[in-house]
């Protein structure tokens, strides 16, 4: 709350102070700039250790203090990071990755090939309980065995075979493997710290990472503030000296800062903004692999009946909802898998899957009859149920218009509650809601990024839906060499996901947002990896 | 005029003059000192006005606080149209285009026909005709099919929003209504707590003395050391998220502490007067003399202190609301519409002045009547 406070003060002092601001632009004699990016992102992220969490919030961290054994470059091609150099067995189930030279932790202690089977091992472990332990368990030999308890984790396919050789033995072929080790989820820890100590991570002072920038300082709500990582492999060719991460959730503030020169750079442009910043030079709109959806509560009272959640999915006027209360170019999505990756075919995945019924405009009438279909006739006898959403003002804005959509589309009266984002999360985990706020972004560009998020026992999301046949069918199409047959059968699966309507699916984004003309050499990726390693700030 | 002799009968005229005016009530008085300071007396309307608009405002309007028309999101008080073949036509916020009639009220919203980003111009067609929105410039500008600027511009008052529309389609004007309801609302409440709560309590423990008044008073140095907010956040957890409820609950737990005080004070003082003990050497019992001769002496301070209290928690509401601890969605509150203008304070401005404006006025006018109440009140005051 002091946030916002905060955050108000500021705003007026701005306000205030507009007119006697100086433009930025010291006399810079021919020299260089002070090589130091000033950044504003959204929220602090709920854990500082790469293996343990999935919260977005924490990508600017790890993609810059972190590398995993490959890296995106400013192009969106993966690249060799840690590991110099791999190969891939012909039956496509071992990869052999031998580390660079003298790869060494920021704080000077040597980093080896036994980190990372470290951290990978961590991933498996039931009892660490990793956000994003699917992410592992579904690709390594071994892996749901070992999580599931029923072998220990060193018969998992995991090995360091010396120093500087990592051996990886997977389940089954899995052509986005390497992609799966660009996330932050398969960056390495520090073995030495994190067995002595499991909330390492907490100890800010000597928290420890790999990447081309170290964690200098962290302050709750304010800041995430990383200097360059001299220990760093091409720490030669990292030009930025200073990288801060201001916290900053209203993203007014942010754009006012921003135009006083205080920010050199900021995510999510207001959208009441956007229309007047679109033309700019500076303003960016970075495609995303992302689905914003709701969840939907399949336990709740009037929500079991699968016609029922159809019925709200269909009463959505994505559209309108995009273009005008959130003033965007986002595209309508109509799955569960958004656009972006191509089949095996050559098709997008999406277009190749269907609409499931659902159309960009709202279908009151489709809408109207799957509910009386569903004994809701009447529909003031049709259950109050709460919008849930956690403070952000998109995602209110997105609970405001569909609580009226519903309202005027279908005459459903619903109540809108909030929470921070860490009490809203334990509610979904414990289905303590009835219609709440989501989005996913695929951390790898391939659908079972999302897919697999409702998959399994204990899925990250909780909807309440459960289908050991989408289990089997997902698990299946891991296994599957012949593309087209994995694809399909992933296709399967969503059906049996989608024909269900768990979610709400809404529209997929574009990331907006401000770069100054002056850094160069910066790419912000579909998957949300921040590619800040080669940035240069020019003089201005 | 003749001079009357010691035995004369007096005129009428001289025996009227001579006869007493009836001396001021203590009310009459105070309606007196009242109404001569300009302040009070505006602010005294004010509230007459605001009580007034609240109250029947939503009677009288068929709007809705919580309707949205998203195709006339965020629509200024002043419309500057371009005239096209004479029609008037609204450049919106979000790049569209929106017919307006010659009264100055929004119609239907042109579709889109083409986007050039290469160009930076939308494409629109009216009556046959292409035009262009170029938003290479700001603010953009319309074009006609040949690339000439139409400038031919009239600014209309926005008559379908009189205060325009906020980012969700949704009417200020009405949403303004309702979020002084809420202010209201929260006034009455603090009022009546500490009415009630507050002048008992203090009452009691003034008139008890000794012992029971040092409990007692401990107990509301207890309360009031825990800022009002945080018992807000704790009720709030408590109820689940009860919204306005908890603001509720939080005022009249703890906000009768201030006037305790001051009626214990006044209580103490009082009770030591020889009319008291005039009153209890004659039998009177414990509530008579309470009622007839304390309260009463001390209805000044009362009536001022109560008074007082309201903008703060007027303010306490707002600011709840604003930081979203109050009302929740959709509801309006003076404090959630400046946070929901927050957002789009650049390009929207009007949206934040106006909630902002009408939290001034409130609290200048409830200030203004507890000024003047209290100078009224306050025999040092009087000049």
């Amino acid at each position: 709350m002091m946030k916002k406070v905060a955050a108000i003060l500021t705003a007026a002092l701005l306000m205030a102070g507009c007119s006697a601001v100086q433009p930025s632009a010291d006399a810079q004699t021919g020299g260089t700039a002070e090589q130091k990016l000033t950044f504003a992102v959204l929220d602090d992220p709920d854990s500082l250790d790469p293996n343990y969490t999935a919260n977005t919030f924490a990508g600017p961290l790890f993609f810059t203090a972190f590398e995993g054994l490959v890296k995106y470059d400013t192009g969106n091609n993966l690249v060799p990071g840690q590991a110099e150099k791999w190969t891939l067995s012909d039956d496509g189930l071992v990869y052999t990755f031998y580390l660079r030279d003298g790869l060494k932790w920021s704080d000077g202690t040597a980093l080896t090939a036994g980190d990372f089977e470290f951290a990978w091992k961590r991933l498996l472990d039931p009892g660490y309980a990793s956000q994003n332990s699917h992410l592992a368990y579904a690709y390594i030999k071994n892996g749901k065995a070992v999580f599931d308890g029923e072998m220990t984790p060193d018969q998992a396919g995991i090995k360091a075979l010396d120093d500087k050789t990592l051996e990886v033995t997977l389940e089954a072929p899995c052509s986005f493997f390497m992609s799966l080790l660009a996330t932050w989820t398969y960056m390495p820890v520090n073995k030495a710290k994190a067995e002595n100590n499991p909330d390492w991570s907490r100890d800010i002072a000597n928290y420890v990472s790999n990447g081309p920038y170290k964690l200098s300082d962290y302050r709750l709500g304010e800041g995430i503030y990383l200097v360059k990582n001299e220990n760093y492999w091409n720490s030669a060719n990292v030009k930025l000296e200073t990288l801060s991460f201001k916290i900053m959730q209203d993203t007014s503030t942010a754009l006012a800062a921003y135009e006083r020169g205080e920010l050199d750079g900021m995510l999510r442009v207001p959208s009441s903004d956007v229309p007047q910043y679109r033309a700019r030079e500076d303003f960016h709109s970075m495609p995303q692999f992302g689905n914003t959806y709701w969840l939907v509560n399949t336990t709740s009272p009037g929500l079991t009946d699968p016609r029922v959640r159809k019925a709200l999915a269909l009463a959505v006027d994505r559209t309108s909802l995009i273009e005008d209360a959130l003033q965007a170019t986002y595209d309508p999505v109509l799955g569960h898998v958004p656009k972006g990756y191509i089949q095996s075919d050559g098709k997008d995945y999406r277009e190749a899957g269907g609409n499931y019924g659902l159309k960009p405009n709202a279908d009151i009438e489709e809408a109207k009859r799957l509910l009386a279909e569903a004994g809701y006739e009447d529909l003031s006898t049709f259950p109050r149920l709460r919008l849930g959403y956690y403070t952000n003002d998109t995602a209110k804005k997105v609970a405001e218009t569909l609580q009226q959509m519903y309202k005027q589309n279908l005459g459903i009266e619903m109540d809108i509650v909030s929470a921070e984002w860490s009490v809203f999360y334990d509610q979904v985990v414990q289905l303590d809601y009835d219609i709440c706020a989501m989005g996913d972004l695929g951390t790898y560009l391939h659908p079972m990024a999302f897919l697999s998020t409702f998959a399994g026992d204990a899925p990250p999301l909780e909807t309440g839906w459960r289908n050991p046949e989408y289990d089997r069918l997902l698990e299946e199409s891991l296994k599957q060499t012949d593309p087209s047959v994995s694809d399909s059968m992933m296709h399967q699966a969503e059906d049996l996901f989608m024909n269900d309507f768990p979610i709400i699916p809404l529209y997929s984004g574009t990331q907006s947002m401000m770069m100054a003309t002056y850094v160069e050499n910066w790419y912000y990726s579909p998957v949300g990896a921040f590619v800040f390693d080669q940035i240069e700030i020019l003089p201005h | 005029m003749e001079t009357n002799g010691l035995w004369d009968k007096i005129s009428p005229q001289l025996r009227q003059a001579e006869k007493l005016a009836g001396s001021a009530t203590y009310f009459g008085e105070m309606v007196y000192q009242f109404s001569r300071r300009k302040t009070a007396a505006a602010g005294l309307v004010a509230v007459i006005i605001l009580v007034l608009i609240s109250a029947l405002g939503p009677v009288i309007s068929d709007r809705q606080y919580d309707y949205q028309n998203l195709a006339h999101v965020n629509t200024p008080l002043m419309l500057d149209t371009v005239e096209i073949d004479g029609q008037y036509y609204y450049i919106t916020s979000n790049m569209k285009v929106t017919q307006v009639s010659p009264e100055g009220e929004l119609l239907n919203t042109l579709e889109r026909v083409g986007d050039d980003s290469v160009q930076k111009r939308f494409s629109f067609e009216i009556s046959g005709n292409v035009y262009y929105l170029n938003y290479k410039y700001n603010p953009p500008r319309l074009e006609s099919g040949d690339g000439t600027v139409l400038s031919k511009s009239r600014l209309f008052f926005n008559k379908t929003y009189p205060l325009g529309s906020d980012s969700l389609g949704r009417d200020i004007f009405i949403r303004l209504i309702y979020g002084m309801r809420i202010s209201l609302t929260v006034a009455f409440i603090a009022t009546l707590v500490n009415l009630l709560i507050g002048v008992l309590y203090g009452c009691a423990a003034g008139y008890a003395g000794g012992g029971a008044d040092m409990v007692m008073m401990r107990v509301v140095d207890m309360i009031s050391s825990i800022p009002l907010t945080l018992y807000v956040i704790l009720i709030m957890v408590l109820f689940n998220n009860g919204g306005f409820i908890s603001i509720v609950l939080a005022l009249g737990f703890v906000y009768w502490v201030d006037m305790a005080r001051v009626v214990r004070g006044q209580i103490l003082s009082l009770k030591q007067q020889d009319f008291i003990l005039a009153a209890k050497t004659m039998g009177s019992g414990s509530g008579y003399i309470l009622r007839r001769h304390l309260i009463a002496n001390a209805v000044g301070p009362i009536i001022v202190t109560a008074t007082m209290q309201i903008p703060a928690a007027i303010f306490t509401e707002a600011f709840m609301s604003f930081i979203g601890l109050g009302v929740t969605a959709p509801m309006a509150s003076l404090g959630t519409m400046c946070s929901d203008a927050l957002e789009g304070l650049r390009s929207a401005p009007y949206q934040l002045a106006i909630p902002a404006a009408a939290i001034c006025v409130i609290m200048f006018a409830f200030n203004f009547v507890g000024d003047g109440l209290r100078d009224a009140f306050d025999p040092h005051m009087r000049k």
